[in-house]
């Protein structure tokens, strides 16, 4: 049997290193780790698993450090690892069974990389060079694993390789509590430099360099310096798909999406088949407002198959990401429909990922259907544990559909102790069910040392305000103005006094964006509670150039909530200043059409599509009015002409359309 | 001493042409020799007042024969052969300086310039022999489509200037010419089986008349035995045979035809341009786009050439922009058309779609920003064109903006820019201008009857419904229909009252002047949404509802058509919509 020796080298792996070494017990024959210089456990724990442990002064070499390891090795087999990485499930099997083979110099092995954090975790598969026979002239130069295919290949011109796509190595390197610190990225990044310096014709230390670059932000200099590595490439390389689909996103994140675009269609020419490429031309173009060209794109990314290892694919390009994107495009279309059949297929794919999951709620409308809302949602989710529960209750109240997140955090916290933030949530629903004895109790279950507190105090507050009790509302009002509130914040509490005065004079309060963001979720609850007069006595006490500024936000809301004569009355207050706003000549043609004033709409939505050609629904809300208009115009006229049977037959057909 | 130069000409009822023709070339000729074939018109006398040889010669069929005894009767040492319904334009040059420097040249090409008339530029350009030594060896061969013959090509001179300019013939008269030509022809064909210039011209006929099935072999025919000493008649007949093929629908041969030719002759433009259209009108834009480009990187034609002006640079860079439009390749659209434009101002389809272009990509107001900083807002005839566009597009206020950049903006002289931009204030919400205007027109004594109804709006819209009565009465007497609209439409507007049921008469013209005041009240832009902007918005809206009303009112028919007016307006937004987005707009909606 052929033997196998894991190499290693580190410095300070204390927290990986056991993982990484149980991983390969019983799989490798032995153990070499060279130790750069750790001040911690590292080496005790290696020499547990009985490694051969080997210091060696880091000398910003990192080839020097690992041909010390192979100087060691006395296998017939190297097999490379970090101490982040670890082999997966039954790749030390797969080890045993490919190292047996007759022929093979080498292997690239399938590395998967665990992304994000604790709460939403990602993974991107990768293909690197990890496994080669140990033989005296195979030895690593320059500072990239990879590098030594080379070494290899100039000493024996015969050598193959093969690709081994079951032998797993997981890697948690970019997990975000793990993610190398800058001056370690920073440490790779001038290593590479001043390899690239002296050999600068060297592609593969140019891609990896660009790939530094990126990880670093430093888009644009990643853009041209990977643009340069790809200049005349072999179109057999076996980084090229992944150095391609760097160059897209180096584009794109520079802020060049043209030549992201020709980046794309460029390499779907050489690789027809690679879904990454098709989703985030899908993105770009989705980005760029080219709606028709983001459709095409992310359907082809949906019906790619299966992705070849070297691709590296991300995870969700043909599944819940290019789902999640049709969806968003389908909205922007205002077709809610087709919307929610990919959001549910996007969350089929994944059921973790979370932002389809908001979009389906938010398209459901649970604040004003919550009984039909709940039946999906029941119909689309496993609610099996208390947490499914309370995270679909924080959707819900995102939604500002109170009823129903009030039903979920209450089943949720029902079985577990609930953070004091999902309290507070549970009771500002409760607020917004008139439940106010219940609310304030959890509001005074807030400790004062509690960041929280300012907001139960509010919300204290408000559950007076709600009722009208002046007295109540003016002596928690100076208790929580004590505590020092922002200028903002306390401009907004001290209108909420105000208002209830019996003949309060305008004060002309003024605010920023802070106090308006809290004024128009105070609004957005007084109108939820349908107290169009309350909130009207709050937005009096506005100042007039501060109400102008935000009548917009202030318009879309009363719509929203069907208060359509006040929600005209702003959204007119907005358009005489700001005449060239398609987004209020847009609402308030809508707020129109609810009134039954077509002509008028028509008149509106025809100046926001003007105004703004690049909307889809600028068109469709123009095209619906038409249709309206005319089904309305049928109406009556097969009311007037009950004999002309042609009437009544279009009537059925425009009906019929719809 | 002998003459230099003899012009020759033979006529028949050419009184509408004869005179321009002698007056474009009596400067550069020295002898005018004139042989009428049997004129019934003013013809001989109108020759008479420009020369004294003017000579009759009986018809018989034969051109040549009339064209030789024409020769003969002149004494010049260098003739040069016309037809009345031609002009001799010597703005480049004259013939003096072609006969100074002839050196052993026995004659000269001279450019014939057909225009297609639909814009300055738009023209073809075939060279033709028209120019040569009088001896007694050059003489017309052919009883129709007649040539001077020169043996030896090295004997003969292309010459760029001067141009003869052919007149484009009316509807009627072409037809005449060319049933005479074709009895001509076929009999010439019939006598002379192996003449492939007959052949081809016979093609040319027939394919003219509208029968490419008859002018299908003739043009075979043609391509396949003129040989490239003949690259004269080849090319127009390879020409000729592409569209002839293409209106059989055999697409794919025409195809074949350009693939062969364009690889013979590479630097014609007209055949790639042939080709890309060819590939265009089957959906291949982005095969069509490389042939429009080969035609752009031709560079300027052989003399020897016949060739569609513009194939080369203007038509085949606005088709370039049209191609990459439906590739959905804006940018590159916009750089073609612009480009386009730059070379051929006055060839305006590019300006349309540029228009087009604009408007579902920024929008029309900044399309009129875009347009005046490109250079566009400058010249009187794309002032005019942009002004019915955005009139169109539903902004009579910009449609106003453009004409009112013209030299003399509403100036009586340019009556039919003043019909408009009456027309585009009164729907601007600019009432009282209209009406100035619209008075003048009246002095003018050109008050067509669109804008007489527009005149009784405007009085509508000024609440002057005194003076709008009188107006609609006027209008009344002579077509009822309109004139019962209007007198409705004033009486809801006043006091919501109305003048009873409609006569049975003028039905479909109540309907039609209702659907009118609709369309152009709806394009009343507000930009105010209070104040004295708002107020007027109101009563075009009052208006557009009030016609409703009536149109629902008055019949089972007017509420049908006032349904198919709707229905109108939707797809119209729908199109637009499907231009901007494709087939994603499709499937989402």
């Amino acid at each position: 049997m052929n033997r196998v020796s894991l190499c290693m080298i580190v410095k300070n792996e204390e927290k990986n290193l056991r993982r990484c070494l149980q991983s390969v017990q019983g799989y490798v024959d032995e153990i070499i780790v060279v130790d750069t210089g750790s001040t911690d456990s590292t080496c005790r724990i290696a020499r547990e698993f009985g490694a051969v442990v080997r210091d060696f002064p880091w000398n910003d070499d990192f080839s020097r450090a690992r041909n010390a390891s192979l100087e060691l090795a006395t296998g017939d087999w190297i097999l490379f690892l970090d101490a982040d990485e670890e082999l997966a499930g039954n790749s030390g099997e797969v080890l045993r069974r490919i190292t047996a083979e007759e022929g093979v110099e080498g292997y690239f092995v399938r590395v998967i990389n665990y992304l994000g954090d604790e709460e939403w975790v990602e993974t991107c598969p990768d293909l690197i060079f990890r496994l080669f026979r140990n033989r005296k002239d195979y030895r690593f130069r320059g500072a990239i694993h990879e590098q030594i295919v080379d070494v290899i290949l100039e000493k024996n011109k015969q050598a193959s390789y093969r690709i081994a796509d079951d032998l797993v190595i997981l890697h948690y390197g970019y997990m975000n509590g793990q993610i190398e610190e800058k001056n370690k990225k920073c440490r790779n990044l001038s290593i590479l430099e001043r390899e690239l310096s002296s050999d600068p014709q060297n592609r593969l230390l140019r891609y990896h360099y660009g790939v530094e670059l990126y990880r670093v932000e430093r888009y644009a200099e990643a853009a041209a310096e990977l643009a340069r590595a790809a200049d005349g490439i072999d179109p057999g390389t076996i980084y090229l798909p992944k150095l391609l689909r760097y160059l897209v996103l180096a584009y794109h994140s520079a802020g060049m999406p043209r030549q992201a675009m020709e980046t794309v269609r460029l390499c779907l020419g050489l690789f027809p088949d690679y879904a990454d490429i098709y989703y985030y031309g899908g993105l770009i173009s989705y980005e760029e407002g080219a709606y028709a060209q983001a459709w095409d794109f992310l359907q082809n990314a949906l019906s790619m198959p299966e992705q070849p290892a070297y691709y590296a694919s991300f995870s969700g390009v043909r599944g819940f990401r290019a789902c999640y994107l049709l969806g968003q495009i389908a909205e922007i279309f205002c077709n809610e429909e087709e919307a929610l059949r990919y959001y549910i297929q996007g969350l089929r794919d994944n059921p973790k990922f979370i932002p389809a999951l908001e979009s389906i709620t938010r398209i459901l409308k649970p604040q004003e259907d919550p009984d039909y809302a709940r039946d999906c949602l029941e119909k689309l989710c496993e609610f099996g544990d208390p947490q499914a529960h309370l995270l679909m209750g924080q959707i819900l109240f995102r939604q500002s559909a109170f009823k129903l997140a009030l039903e979920y955090l209450e089943q949720g916290m029902s079985r577990q102790e609930a953070s004091a933030e999902l309290k507070l949530w549970k009771a500002i629903c409760l607020v917004q069910q008139c439940r106010y004895l219940e609310a304030l109790h959890i509001f005074d279950g807030i400790e004062r040392e509690h960041p929280l507190y300012p907001l139960a105090k509010l919300n204290k507050i408000l559950c007076f305000w709600f009722q009208g009790n002046r007295r109540k509302v003016q002596e928690y009002v100076e208790d929580l103005l004590q505590l020092g509130l922002s200028r903002d914040t306390g401009a907004v509490v001290g209108m909420l006094r105000d208002s209830l005065k019996k003949r309060h004079k305008p004060s002309g309060v003024v605010l920023g964006e802070e106090g308006m963001a809290l004024l128009l979720d105070i609004l957005m609850r007084t109108l939820d509670l349908k107290e169009k007069e309350r909130a009207l006595s709050l937005i009096r006490c506005l100042d007039k150039e501060c109400l102008n500024k935000n009548a917009l936000a202030i318009g879309e809301l009363f719509y929203r909530y069907g208060y359509l004569e006040v929600a005209e009355q702003y959204l007119g207050m907005y358009l005489e200043k700001n005449p060239e706003c398609a987004a209020a000549c847009y609402t308030l043609a809508e707020v129109k059409r609810c009134m039954g004033l077509d002509i008028e709409a028509e008149s509106l939505y025809r100046r926001a599509l003007a105004l703004n050609p690049s909307l889809p629904r600028h068109y469709i809300g123009l095209m619906r009015l038409y249709k309206n208009m005319r089904s309305k115009i049928l109406r009556q006229a097969v009311e007037v002409y009950p004999d002309a049977p042609v009437l009544r037959r279009l009537l059925e057909e425009v009906a019929a359309e719809t | 001493m002998m003459p230099t130069i003899g012009l020759i000409m033979i006529v028949r009822d050419e009184e509408d042409n004869l005179a321009a023709c002698l007056d474009s070339a009596r400067k550069t000729v020295d002898e005018i020799v004139i042989v009428d074939t049997g004129s019934t018109d003013r013809t001989m006398e109108i020759a008479r007042r420009y020369t004294d040889r003017v000579y009759s010669y009986p018809w018989h069929d034969d051109f040549s024969a009339a064209r030789n005894y024409a020769i003969e009767r002149s004494s010049s040492r260098w003739l040069l052969s016309l037809d009345a319904d031609e002009e001799l334009d010597l703005s480049r040059g004259d013939l003096r300086m072609l006969v100074d420097n002839a050196g052993e040249y026995e004659a000269f090409f001279l450019p014939l310039y057909n225009p297609a008339g639909s814009y300055p530029g738009d023209f073809t350009l075939f060279p033709v022999l028209r120019f040569f030594r009088n001896s007694p060896a050059y003489r017309f061969q052919g009883r129709i489509h007649e040539q001077v013959v020169i043996r030896r090509p090295e004997a003969v001179g292309i010459a760029e200037y001067p141009g003869i300019w052919h007149k484009p013939a009316t509807g009627k008269k072409r037809n005449r010419k060319r049933s005479r030509n074709l009895a001509l022809l076929r009999r010439a064909v019939a006598g002379e089986p192996d003449n492939y210039f007959l052949q081809y011209y016979l093609g040319v006929e027939w394919l003219g008349l509208g029968r490419p099935q008859l002018a299908l072999p003739y043009l075979k025919n043609a391509r396949a035995n003129l040989t490239d000493g003949n690259i004269l008649f080849r090319l127009p007949a390879i020409r000729s045979l592409v569209l002839c093929l293409k209106a059989l629908g055999m697409t794919d041969e025409a195809i074949c035809v350009c693939l062969e030719e364009s690889a013979k002759y590479p630097s014609c433009s007209d055949l790639f341009f042939d080709g890309g259209l060819l590939f265009e009108e089957t959906g291949e834009y982005e095969i069509a786009v490389r042939w429009f480009r080969e035609a752009v990187n031709c560079g300027p034609q052989h003399p020897l050439f016949s060739h569609t002006n513009g194939t080369g640079s203007f038509l085949a860079l606005y088709h370039l922009g049209h191609c990459h439009e439906k590739l959905g390749r804006c940018r590159e659209a916009r750089e073609y058309y612009e480009k386009a434009l730059s070379a051929n101002p006055d060839y305006f389809l590019p300006l349309c779609s540029l228009f087009l272009l604009d408007l579902v990509v920024v929008g029309a107001d900044q399309a009129w920003d875009r347009f005046r900083a490109a250079g566009y807002l400058e010249r009187p005839r794309h002032l005019e064109v942009l002004a019915d566009l955005f009139f169109e597009a539903g902004c009579p206020d910009l449609a106003c903006a453009c004409l009112e950049r013209l030299p003399s903006p509403g100036d009586s002289g340019n009556l039919l820019a003043l019909k408009q931009m009456a027309k585009y204030q009164l729907y601007a919400g600019r009432v009282e201008t209209a009406l100035e205007n619209i008075g003048r027109l009246r002095d003018a004594g050109c008050l067509e009857r669109d804008l007489e109804v527009d005149e009784v709006i405007a009085l509508i819209l000024k609440e002057d419904y005194g003076a709008a009565k009188g107006r609609a009465f006027s209008i009344w007497r002579r077509s009822p229909g309109a004139g019962w609209a209007l007198l409705n439409l004033l009486s809801l507007m006043r006091d919501g009252s109305r003048c009873g049921r409609p006569e049975a008469t003028g039905h479909g013209e109540m309907i039609e002047t209702l659907l009118a005041v609709i369309e152009n009240c709806l394009r009343f832009r507000q930009t105010r949404t209070c104040g004295e902007g708002c107020l007027m918005a109101r009563r075009y809206h009052h208006l557009v509802s009030m016609a409703m009303q009536l149109l629902v009112d008055l019949s089972p028919d007017g509420c049908l058509s006032l349904s198919e007016y709707l229905r109108g307006k939707a797809d119209a937004v729908c199109r637009l919509a499907t231009a901007k987005y494709g087939k994603a707009w499709e499937l989402m909606t």
